[in-house]
């Protein structure tokens, strides 16, 4: 009786015949996966004739000119964060500014995240693969010195040269590192001081006159005698990061750190002023200790408890959202004399990574919205935010807006929250003098990793955890250890 | 003639044999070799180059500059990394205990003769699971907001839940409790339904008191249960990000420092180009959830042999 031997026999040939099979599969699989993709590709021939008329007789002849090289399309991919909604928007206004190339240059917008931060991720990423690089890029400023540093940056000196001299000097600022013309200011944002002028003007407070530190701390008094249970200023517990910026640049050369890795905090008394100042406002009782974004926020707005804000611009079309019942009480102007100047993180920039595919057609699409004035009237009457940064567009803006009018097809709740309408017709010009007083920090290749840092050193001072020396001292120790020279990337 | 083709049957040729025995031992490996593949490819592979990284300086593109253990011995001496490890320690501690115990008490209840409709408790109580932790983050959020948040409208007093740092952490300690006892009460109520009848019948029968068939049948019998809950818990818990940034974070920054996990210190390193440190960080995290694991593993009695 062999029938356990048959049985085994049979049993190992299944397995090994398994096993062959499973690899002749596996082995196809790979086969079919690497196979070379035909393509068909259809070639258009162009091909002309050309007509000759003699004096007297008509004579036709068909002429064979040598073949025009097929059109090639070429795809500019603008890499920003946020929403890509708009992508359409910005290839619209490319081809309304240049019909002539919209066969020949098309726009791909991609967005890799909601934030700076991811998109600055993913350009790392990109240069270190060393492909997928985008021919254009959105950073804020407070990123391009990183890159700046690394030179990975394409210098646009030769190229906007020619419009230097209708170009903002505050968006001016944004375009340049270390003295090199390496970005085109995409959103300038300048600083404003958005306050309720009907309150202002019942505690007598003309903003124009708040020249000083102490004139600041003297308003905030007279507001809150004036205007009982509101709050003329907001900062928390943990000031919003923004602020901090918005601070430091104002003053001249204010600098964490300089080239050769040694740092400021304690030596510069500068920042002991920012630190005793925040702390000032804070404990003073017309500061609302509510910090910006906080769940608490914007019901301030709306109830009108908080009745101003030092921000930037893009803080102009936050108020009408928040305070939508208050149009025609907001105003805005410049910050107190003493920090007129500076900024947030600067702006948004677009800038030209080396290494990306196509420079010379980016280069081409990026001055259409921003250094060629059709184009960016157009870009700012498809997005109401982007102001033009040219000083001949801007002229026209100013006239189309102060002619007034409600948009064509605008829905009354969209009236209610259209800037001209909620500002005043005004609001355009105040916005183009803080655009001058633009002015970007000193900011350096890692100061996103030191700007929490020095957040958290004034946010244990104004809690009372550490003493004045002790915050600053604490703070560069940290900047030290932790980051060592911010330029040696 | 049939004695030889009997030989001939009985022993293979030498290379059919040993070409069925690779066969044999091949076989398992082939099963499982997409997993192999995907954890040395999507796990492995960067952990390790994740750790030769953090021996240098590094931005994600361009040189890498050697330095050495510096990543490390900088980030040890950050009083940052240190008050976000005691952070997530009080995450962990806080919340794990009232939410086993909440967890634990329930399955028993609702396991038990005393409750009627089972079948409506069981899918309430771990419905917090089904939201997003963002999600979850999120409302919280609201929930605490100090003039207008729901709990201190209802309570009629301005608590800062998110401005004090102190209070800020119970906030997030009670997100988390909220949010996964859901989870373990169905992880419990499996372990118990394992627990065989005749062993409480037996008790019962020889008069041992509810308490004590809880504490001295139960319990002990759940011991596995408890050892992979507190583990995993220990885990996730350690490695937390999103709860305490939403609750306290604004536009978009990372919450402050008296709040913040750990794994802040890594993710502001990684948005700021400093991938070394990220990486250094990284592997003293994953050094610090090891060891944690370990003494849970040894301490609730994991000793049983394996295999």
């Amino acid at each position: 009786m062999n029938t356990g031997q048959n049985d085994n026999k049979r049993d190992s040939l299944s397995r090994r015949k398994f096993l062959q099979l499973a690899a002749i599969g596996a082995g196809g699989a790979v086969i079919a996966a690497c196979s070379p993709q035909v393509v068909k590709e259809t070639v258009e021939v162009e091909v002309t004739r050309e007509v000759e008329v003699e004096k007297q007789v008509e004579v036709t002849r068909e002429v064979e000119v040598a073949v025009a090289p097929p059109s090639e399309l070429i795809t500019v991919t603008l890499m920003k964060w946020g929403s890509v909604e708009g992508e359409e928007m910005y290839g619209r206004i490319f081809e309304e500014i240049h019909p002539e190339l919209k066969d020949q240059i098309k726009l791909t917008v991609v967005s890799p995240g909601t934030s700076d931060a991811e998109t600055n991720q993913a350009l790392r990423l990109a240069l270190a693969a060393g492909f997928g690089i985008p021919d254009m890029f959105q950073a804020t400023y407070s990123s391009v010195p990183e890159f700046a540093e690394a030179g990975v940056l394409t210098n646009l000196e030769d190229k906007v040269t020619e419009y230097l001299g209708d170009i903002s000097e505050g968006a001016k600022s944004l375009m340049q590192y270390n003295g090199q013309y390496i970005a085109a200011p995409a959103q300038p944002k300048p600083k404003v001081w958005l306050y309720r002028k009907d309150l202002f003007e019942n505690a007598g407070i003309v903003p124009a006159e708040v020249k000083t530190f102490e004139d600041f701390m003297q308003a905030g008094q007279d507001f809150v005698a004036a205007n009982p249970e509101k709050y003329f200023f907001n900062l928390g517990p943990q000031p919003i990061h923004y602020a901090y910026w918005q601070w430091m640049s104002s003053w001249d050369g204010l600098c964490m750190a300089n080239k050769d890795g040694t740092y400021n905090i304690v030596s510069d008394e500068r920042f002991a002023m920012l630190y005793d100042q925040f702390k000032q406002i804070y404990q003073s009782p017309w500061d609302l200790h509510v910090d910006d974004f906080s769940p608490d926020w914007q019901p301030t707005y709306e109830n009108e408890k908080l009745c101003g804000w030092m921000v930037g611009s893009w803080g102009i079309n936050w108020v009408p959202r928040m305070a939508p019942e208050q149009g025609g009480k907001w105003a805005f102007t410049q910050w107190p004399e003493y920090v007129k100047y500076g900024s947030d993180s600067g702006g948004d920039t677009y800038v030209i990574p080396i290494g990306c595919e196509h420079p010379e057609e980016a280069w081409i699409v990026m001055k259409s919205w921003l250094f060629e004035k059709d184009g960016a009237i157009l870009r700012w009457k498809n997005e109401q935010g982007d102001f033009p940064i040219i000083k001949s567009a801007q002229a026209e803006v100013l006239a189309i807006i102060k002619a007034g009018g409600r948009p064509e097809g605008m829905s009354d709740e969209d009236w209610k929250v259209y800037a001209p309408n909620y500002y005043g017709l005004d609001y355009a010009d105040w916005y183009f003098q803080c655009l001058d007083l633009l002015k970007v920090g000193c900011f350096n290749p890692s100061s996103p990793a030191l700007l929490p840092i020095l957040r958290n050193h004034c946010e244990n001072y104004l809690a009372g955890k550490e003493t004045l020396t002790e915050a600053l001292e604490n703070c560069q120790q940290d900047m030290e250890t932790q980051v060592g020279n911010p330029y040696e990337v | 003639m049939a004695e030889a083709r009997g030989v001939q049957l009985a022993r293979k040729p030498k290379g059919a044999r040993w070409s069925g025995r690779l066969a044999d031992r091949l076989a398992p490996y082939l099963f499982i070799s997409p997993f192999l593949v995907a954890f040395v490819g999507l796990f492995l592979g960067p952990a390790l180059y994740a750790l030769v990284v953090s021996f240098f300086k590094y931005k994600g593109y361009g040189t890498l500059e050697w330095v050495g253990l510096s990543n490390y011995s900088v980030t040890l001496q950050y009083g940052v990394f240190w008050q976000e490890m005691l952070n997530v320690a009080f995450y962990w501690v806080a919340h794990t205990i009232p939410m086993m115990a909440i967890a634990f008490l329930l399955a028993v209840v609702v396991s038990s003769s005393l409750v009627k409709h089972k079948k409506v408790f069981k899918p309430v109580i771990y419905m917090p699971q089904l939201v997003a932790g963002v999600a979850s983050a999120l409302l919280f959020k609201n929930f605490f907001g100090t003039n207008y948040g729901i709990l201190n409208t209802m309570l009629g007093v301005p608590i800062p839940w998110l401005e004090d740092m102190n209070l800020a952490r119970w906030a997030v300690v009670i997100m988390l409790v909220w949010r996964s006892v859901g989870y373990w009460f169905v992880i419990y109520l499996a372990g118990l339904t394992s627990i065989s009848e005749e062993v409480m019948d037996a008790a019962t029968v020889d008069g041992v008191s509810a308490w004590q068939r809880l504490t001295r049948i139960t319990v002990p019998l759940m011991r596995n249960s408890f050892l992979f809950s507190f583990v995993i818990d220990a885990v996730v818990t350690l490695r937390m990000y999103a709860e305490p940034n939403i609750l306290g974070g604004k536009a978009g920054a990372v919450c402050p420092v008296g709040m913040a996990p750990v794994l802040n210190t890594l993710v502001l390193n990684m948005q700021a180009g400093r991938f070394g440190q990220a990486a250094a960080v990284g592997w003293l995290i994953f050094l610090f959830v090891a060891v944690v694991s370990f003494v849970q593993y040894r301490v609730l009695g994991g000793r049983r042999r394996e295999g």
